[in-house]
C-alpha cells in the first residue's frame, strides 16, 4: 500500500524529486507525517490537497491517494 | 544611537530651510524606530488640519539595532495618511537606514512646505536645500535617479528617496521610491512629500563607531548571521520568495482574483512564483545589511521604437503582493505583462497594491455601467494590459475628474460613483493579497495602519484549527503589540522568527542596552499606546468601519466570512482599545 506525495519545486532543497512514493506499511499515516517523512521540515509545511480538495494536516491517508503539499504562506 | 543616552533628532523646516538637532533623552523609553517616530508624530501633528496641509510632519526613524546586526535594514516613516485620514506608517529597506546611521541621525522630522520644488541633501554636516524645479513634472523617473546621483556626493555611501508624478500631484496612494526596487509603498507618503514640494531626499555619511564589547557583539552577530544563512529559516525568502504564495493560496481558495469576484485564478499556474522564476527572474538583490537577498528582479522586453526591431530589457522588482494586485486581481495572464504593469506603477510613483485594487473596482464599475468610457478614457477590461497601462498614467497625472477621484482611493471613488460593495478596502486602505478568513479581514480592520503587516492575520488564518472569535482577537492583539517592539529595532519582519525574544535581548545587551523581557513588554505596550492615541486624536474608531459586502460573498480560504460575526469582532476589539486608553489594561 502506498501513496504519492507531490510538492513541486519549492521543496527541492529537501527532496531530490518533485514527487515521491511512500509506503503506508500497516500503520496509519497522516498528511503531515507523510510530508515530514519526505524530509521537509515541519515549519515549512503549509497546506495539503488531495484530489482537488484541501484536507487538514491530521487527515489519515489511504492507499493510492496523491497528496499535494504546499508551502507555508509567507510574508511580513 | 548606540552607546548614546539620547535619540538624535534632525528637525527640518522645509519652508524656512532652517534645521536644528535635538538630543532627546525622553525618547529612549520608546527604544527607536516606530516608537520614536510615533512619539514625534504625536508631538508635531496637527489633528485640526488635513493630512496634506504643509504644517503636518513627516517622521523618519531608524532603530536600536539598525545597521549593526543582520536584517536590521528598515526605516520607518510616519505621517498622517491622505488615503485613510489617520495614522500613516510605512517601512522601506534599501540603503536608507544605513545612511541615516552613517549621517548620525536616529530620526528626522520634516515640517512645512518648500517655497519651490526642492530636494534635500542630508549629511553629517547638516542639510542642503537644492532646487528641483527641473526634475518636477518629468516623466522618466530613472533619469531623475541618474541626475541625483550625478549632483550629490557620497557615491557608494548614499541613499536616495524620491517621488514620482503621482506624488507631485498628491495622489493619495503615491509612494516613495527608495534606492530603486524598494519603496515606502502604502498609505500615501509620496503625496505628503509632494504637498511639501519635496521631490527627493538624499542621505549620505561616513560615521564609524567602535564596538565597545566586541566579544559579546561578534558572538551575537555570528549567531544571528548563521540562523539567517545556514538554516532553513530565511531560505524561502531567497529561493522563490513571497511569490511562492500564489500556488497555495490558489489551491486553498484564498487568492483574491478579478476584483475578488473569485477566490481562485484559473491561470494561477502561469503567474505562480515558480513561473516567474522560470520565465522572468534575472537577479536577486539584498538591502544593505541583509544576507538573505529577497529582492527578486524580473525582466521583460519592451519595444522603444515604432519601426524596426528595437527593444530594451526592463528590469523590475516583483513580489507576491504585486503579482496579486496587478496580476490575479486584474486577471493578467503572463509574468511579462504583470512586470510591465509594475514598471508603469513604478514610473508613475504609485503604490502597486492600491493601484491594482482601484483598477479592479473601476473595471467592474465600468462593466456594471456605474461609469462609462467618458470617465475612464480607455476600455478597462479584466485581462487586458494596455488599458491598464494608460489608466495608471492617468491616475498619476489626475487626467480628468474621474481619475482625480480615483486618485483619492477606492473608498472615495466608490462613495462618489457607487459600487461600495465591491470596493475592496478596509478603513480606506486597499486590501492586501490574502482572503484567508476572519484573521486577514479583522486583522486589517483592527491593525493600527490597516495592513496585513500589523498583526499577520493571514498567518493566524493559516494555522486555524477551530474558529473562536475571542481567541482570534487575543492572537491579533498580542501579535500587534509585539510588532510594536520589533518595529522599534527596525527589522525586516521576514526575520521575525530569527529575532525571537532571547535573540533580541542578546543583540540589545551586546550593544549595552540593559534590557529584560519585561522591559521589552513595556516598550511594546508604550509604542502601541502612542499609536492608539494618535488614531483617537485623528478621530478614528472601529465603530465607523464599514466592510464591503464582497468580503462576505466570496468564499475565503477558511470558508464564508459572516458579516455579523465580523462586525461583532470589530466592536469587541474597539472595547479592548477603549480599555487600554482608559488604563484598564497594561
Amino acid at each position: 500500500m502506498s501513496i504519492q506525495v507531490y510538492t513541486g519545486e519549492w521543496a527541492r532543497r529537501w527532496m531530490n524529486a518533485a514527487s515521491v512514493e511512500i509506503s503506508l506499511d500497516n500503520a496509519p499515516l497522516t498528511a503531515m507525517e507523510a510530508a515530514c517523512r519526505c524530509g521537509i521540515p515541519k515549519d515549512e509545511i503549509g497546506l495539503f490537497e488531495i484530489g482537488g480538495s484541501m484536507v487538514p494536516s491530521a487527515h489519515v491517508l489511504r492507499d493510492g491517494e496523491t497528496l499535494r503539499v504546499y508551502p507555508q504562506i509567507i510574508g511580513g | 544611537m548606540i552607546y548614546e543616552k539620547y535619540i538624535r533628532v534632525l528637525i527640518i523646516n522645509a519652508e524656512t530651510e532652517k534645521i536644528w538637532i535635538e538630543q532627546r533623552e525622553d525618547l529612549l523609553p520608546y527604544l527607536g524606530g516606530v516608537g520614536v517616530a510615533a512619539k514625534l508624530l504625536e508631538e508635531y501633528m496637527r489633528p485640526d488640519l488635513s493630512p496634506l496641509n504643509p504644517a503636518q510632519p513627516v517622521v523618519f526613524a531608524i532603530g536600536a539595532l539598525s545597521y549593526v546586526f543582520p536584517v536590521m535594514t528598515k526605516t520607518v516613516a510616519m505621517f498622517i495618511s491622505p488615503l485613510t485620514g489617520e495614522l500613516g506608517e510605512s517601512y522601506a529597506g534599501g540603503r536608507l537606514a544605513t545612511m541615516l546611521f552613517s549621517a548620525g541621525f536616529d530620526a528626522v522630522v520634516i515640517t512645512g512646505k518648500a517655497r519651490r520644488p526642492s530636494f534635500f541633501s542630508i549629511t553629517p554636516e547638516g542639510v542642503s536645500f537644492r532646487d528641483a524645479r527641473s526634475m518636477w513634472g518629468t516623466s522618466n523617473e530613472d533619469n531623475i535617479g541618474r541626475i541625483l546621483r550625478e549632483l550629490e556626493p557620497g557615491a557608494g555611501k548614499r541613499s536616495i528617496i524620491r517621488i514620482g508624478p503621482a506624488g507631485e500631484n498628491q495622489v493619495a496612494y503615491a509612494s516613495v521610491s527608495v534606492d530603486r526596487y524598494r519603496h515606502f509603498g502604502r498609505l500615501g507618503l509620496g503625496a505628503v512629500l509632494g504637498s511639501k514640494n519635496i521631490k527627493a531626499i538624499t542621505v549620505s555619511g561616513g560615521r564609524s563607531i567602535p564596538i565597545a564589547n566586541y566579544q559579546d557583539y561578534i558572538k551575537a552577530y555570528r549567531d544571528i548571521y548563521t540562523k539567517c544563512t545556514s538554516t532553513d529559516m530565511m531560505a524561502k525568502y531567497h529561493d522563490v520568495g513571497t511569490p511562492i504564495n500564489i500556488s497555495p493560496l490558489n489551491a486553498a481558495g484564498g487568492l483574491p482574483t478579478k476584483n475578488m469576484q473569485q477566490n481562485r485564478y484559473e491561470h494561477a499556474d502561469k503567474v505562480s512564483g515558480e513561473a516567474f522564476s522560470e520565465e522572468s527572474l534575472v537577479r536577486k538583490m539584498a538591502c544593505v545589511g541583509c544576507p538573505v537577498g529577497c529582492i527578486h528582479i524580473g525582466q521583460f522586453r519592451r519595444a522603444f521604437a515604432e519601426h524596426g526591431h528595437e527593444y530594451e530589457a526592463v528590469a523590475v522588482g516583483y513580489d507576491y503582493e504585486l503579482i496579486y494586485a496587478l496580476g490575479t486581481f486584474l486577471c493578467i495572464e503572463t509574468p511579462s505583462e504583470i512586470l510591465e504593469l509594475i514598471d508603469a506603477v513604478e514610473q508613475t510613483g504609485l503604490d502597486a497594491m492600491s493601484t491594482g485594487v482601484v483598477l479592479g473596482w473601476a473595471t467592474e464599475a465600468l462593466q456594471k455601467g456605474l461609469i462609462t468610457e467618458e470617465e475612464t478614457l480607455v476600455p478597462l477590461k479584466f485581462g487586458e494590459k494596455e488599458p491598464y497601462l494608460a489608466a495608471i498614467k492617468n491616475i498619476g497625472s489626475a487626467e480628468n475628474e474621474f481619475y482625480t477621484c480615483l486618485g483619492k482611493g477606492v473608498r472615495e471613488a466608490a462613495k462618489h460613483y457607487g459600487g461600495e460593495d465591491f470596493s475592496m478596502q478596509v478603513a480606506g486602505n486597499e486590501m492586501a493579497g490574502y482572503h484567508t478568513g476572519y484573521g486577514s479581514l479583522i486583522g486589517a480592520a483592527v491593525g493600527a495602519r490597516h495592513s496585513h503587516l500589523c498583526n499577520g492575520g493571514y498567518s493566524v488564518d493559516q494555522s486555524l484549527q477551530e474558529f473562536d472569535p475571542e481567541k482570534m482577537l487575543d492572537q491579533l492583539e498580542k501579535e500587534e503589540v509585539e510588532r510594536c517592539m520589533l518595529n522599534s529595532l527596525v527589522m525586516c519582519l521576514f526575520a521575525r522568527k530569527v529575532y525571537d525574544r532571547p535573540t533580541v535581548l542578546m543583540a540589545l545587551n551586546a550593544l549595552g542596552w540593559e534590557l529584560s523581557n519585561e522591559d521589552l513588554d513595556a516598550i511594546a505596550e508604550r509604542n502601541y499606546a502612542t499609536k492608539l492615541r494618535i488614531k483617537q486624536a485623528l478621530g478614528f474608531t472601529l465603530e465607523n468601519v464599514r466592510l464591503p459586502k464582497r468580503y462576505f460573498e466570496t468564499p475565503s480560504l477558511n470558508g464564508m466570512i459572516d458579516e455579523k460575526t465580523a462586525c461583532a469582532m470589530l466592536l469587541k476589539y474597539q472595547e479592548r482599545v477603549a480599555k487600554r486608553m482608559n488604563g484598564e489594561t497594561k
